[in-house]
């Protein structure tokens, strides 16, 4: 990728919650370039940190998380050093969020309309009735009634409301969109339609899209490329088809093995031994180890880098590309 | 996979009546109802895995729950073991609830928090009656093993929070083993865990029936899991079974429309890249279409569909598919696999 496409460039983030037991390294040693137009998945289990890297980008962490080191920077503005006001110009107009419940992210009490004109009296100044005008124009080109409107959240159906959402999202024309899983909860077909709506809004604007999600099978559909966290690290990021068909690091080949697959002939699911690791005191050496069935003594001792081993494949093993599962 | 029938369902119909406002009422406004499940008929044979698959409010769980006599049907019956269990009462419920149970999807709501996890599984003994206290223990120490939750005396005094989602609905599956029942209904008893934990629990599930000599009714959304455990597939539509076959004729040659829509909108890299692009959304169960119920989301629908409902045809043995236009169907889609 030329330097000059990169939208979004994190260097070596690293992000801590404080709990009373002590502080949990939610994500660690973060590097991640996303590209104009590009649509970037995470995926990654609960609790991989997958959620709150996303968040960390727009500095919406909860009160007890901070970033501890490491930079942001989009189209060369380091968002880790913004103050609150400069940020808030970049918040929701350049980089906007879609999260995953609707229900929570929409006002239940709130006409849609008046929420899409909220959000853009929020960072324009122009008259109520443009903004208005202008609400009922993006719905329509996202393929929605503009009737719509004049409705509250309740009256629409799930997928309605994650189309709301993303309408939301996308009316400041922002440059780069940060999906939270957002078809969690829908079911197959709907959640197709809204994948078509973003690979639209992608084409048709050129917005990137960081897409975070826990399906591997839902990343391929949606991205470009996919990179894979495990206990608050990227341990895997390649183009999509490379990944799929040649996962490098133990975690990704053991995630492949235990999805079923839709198909008549039958294949032993394989399941992960064992748990991902306490982050408030984790364990020595690489952090997927004590789960590795081919880890070694270096393993157990150092830590692995993110290291490109092939073009655009980046893994964080001391072994790359041995059959673990 | 015998012949003989475990769970025989006839024309079962669950509706929901809608709650009325105060102002409903007033005005004598007539009773609306959620037709949940809506007249369906199936069969489950000793020893299989037998899938309802659906999108969410299709009647799938409804049905779980009617079977496991959670709630009354509003019409239909229920056939256990050539006995019609529908109104069974008392200690006949009792009875027929030792041999049939059931595993529901959220392993945090289903345990109770301020109960040990050895007596969470006791509980359905202490009900029952079966065994003394040191005979109850025992059975507990030995069905923690079975599901996998070593050691059993670590994990008896613990309480639900301190256990993982995966660990929890390994408790949840002992609770259900404990009164050594026939059948099992699963209430899409993965969906709430990471696919490496779901992977843990499909295979225990598979472990634990051939142990246990069980017949499963699995409930789930997710055609993946379907088509690697089960034997039979059922696909359910707004109350109505719209497919039921082998899971081989239902995967490979799927002849209902919405069942091809289902297969073809599961994401990943796929074998088959055509896909069958349906818009819209599952409708208001309380006012389904006429005719098929599909129809208005349908792309080979003809007027006959919005006014005739089609009756499930039989296409073989196994094989049956409720559309009047299966034809068309098989011309365009011969084979998915």
């Amino acid at each position: 990728m030329m330097s000059r496409d990169v939208i979004l460039d994190i260097r070596n983030l690293s992000v801590i919650y404080d709990t009373i037991k002590g502080e949990l390294r939610a994500v660690e040693d973060v590097d991640l370039k996303i590209g104009k137009r590009e649509i970037v998945s995470i995926v990654g289990e609960s609790g991989s940190g997958k959620s709150t890297l996303g968040y960390a980008i727009l500095r919406i962490l909860p009160p007890n998380g901070r970033i501890v080191k490491g930079e942001i920077l989009f189209n060369g503005i380091d968002l880790t050093k913004l103050d609150e006001e400069k940020l808030r110009e970049i918040r929701g107009k350049r980089i906007s969020m879609v999260f995953q419940d609707p229900m929570t992210s929409l006002d239940p009490l709130m006409k849609v309309g008046d929420q899409l004109v909220e959000t853009v009296l929020e960072h324009e100044e122009i008259e109520k009735e443009i903004a208005w005008d202008r609400a009922a124009k993006v719905l329509e080109s996202l393929g929605i009634d503009p009737e719509r409107l004049h409705d509250y959240p309740h009256q629409l159906s799930g997928g309605m409301r994650q189309r709301i959402v993303i309408a939301l999202s996308i009316i400041l024309n922002p440059e780069l969109v940060i999906a939270d899983e957002p078809t969690t909860g829908l079911d197959v077909i709907v959640q197709y339609q809204i994948l078509e709506l973003i690979r639209k809004l992608r084409d048709d604007k050129g917005i990137s899209f960081i897409f975070i999600t826990h399906d591997l099978g839902l990343a391929y559909d949606i991205s470009d490329r996919i990179a894979v966290m495990y206990a608050g690290q990227i341990v895997e990021i390649a183009k999509k088809d490379k990944l799929f068909e040649k996962p490098l690091h133990p975690y990704t080949q053991g995630l492949f093995k235990s999805i079923p697959e839709v198909s008549p002939t039958k294949k032993e699911l394989k399941s992960i031994p064992g748990f991902p690791p306490d982050l408030i005191n984790p364990p020595s050496g690489c952090y997927f180890h004590p789960r590795c069935p081919i880890a070694n003594e270096e393993c157990k001792r150092n830590r692995p880098d993110l290291i490109e081993v092939e073009e655009d494949h980046f893994v964080r093993c001391f072994s790359p590309g041995k059959e673990a599962f | 996979m015998s012949n003989n029938i475990v769970v025989k369902v006839e024309n079962l119909r669950k509706l929901f009546p809608v709650q009325k406002s105060f102002l409903d009422r007033l005005l004598a406004k007539e009773i609306e109802y959620v037709h949940a499940v809506d007249g369906i008929n199936f069969e489950i044979y000793e020893g299989e895995i037998f899938c309802l698959v659906g999108e969410s409010g299709c009647g799938k769980s409804t049905t779980g729950y009617l079977i496991v006599r959670l709630i009354e049907p509003t019409e239909g019956k229920i056939i256990y073991r050539n006995k019609d269990i529908t109104h069974v009462k008392g200690e006949e419920l009792r009875k027929y609830r030792r041999e049939i149970q059931i595993i529901f999807q959220d392993p945090y709501a289903s345990l109770n928090p301020r109960m040990k996890i050895g007596d969470i599984i006791k509980h359905p003994l202490d009900i029952h009656e079966i065994g003394d206290k040191a005979e109850r223990k025992e059975m507990v120490m030995s069905i923690l093993k079975e599901v996998g939750l070593y050691p059993p005396e670590d994990f008896y005094n613990k309480y639900p929070h301190q256990l993982s989602g995966g660990q929890r609905q390994r408790v949840a599956i002992a609770r259900s083993l404990i009164l050594r029942p026939k059948f099992i209904v699963a209430d899409e008893p993965t969906s709430m865990l990471d696919v490496s934990v779901q992977a843990e629990i499909v295979n225990l599930m598979l472990k634990l029936k051939d142990e246990f000599n069980l017949t499963y009714l699995y409930i789930t959304h997710d055609f993946g899991v379907a088509s690697q455990i089960c034997d039979r597939i059922a696909v359910m539509y707004l109350g109505k079974i719209v497919e039921i076959g082998k899971k081989d004729e239902i995967l490979r040659q799927p002849r209902h429309p919405y069942t091809i829509a289902l297969l073809t909108s599961i994401p990943g890299r796929r074998i088959t890249t055509k896909r069958l692009i349906i818009g819209g959304e599952v409708p208001n169960p309380i006012h389904p279409p006429p005719g098929c119920r599909f129809h208005n989301r349908c792309p080979y629908a003809t007027q006959e569909c919005g006014k005739e409902e089609p009756k499930l045809e039989k296409l073989s043995d196994t094989h049956y598919v409720a559309c009047h236009r299966i034809d068309k169907v098989s011309e365009e889609w011969p084979s998915l696999f």
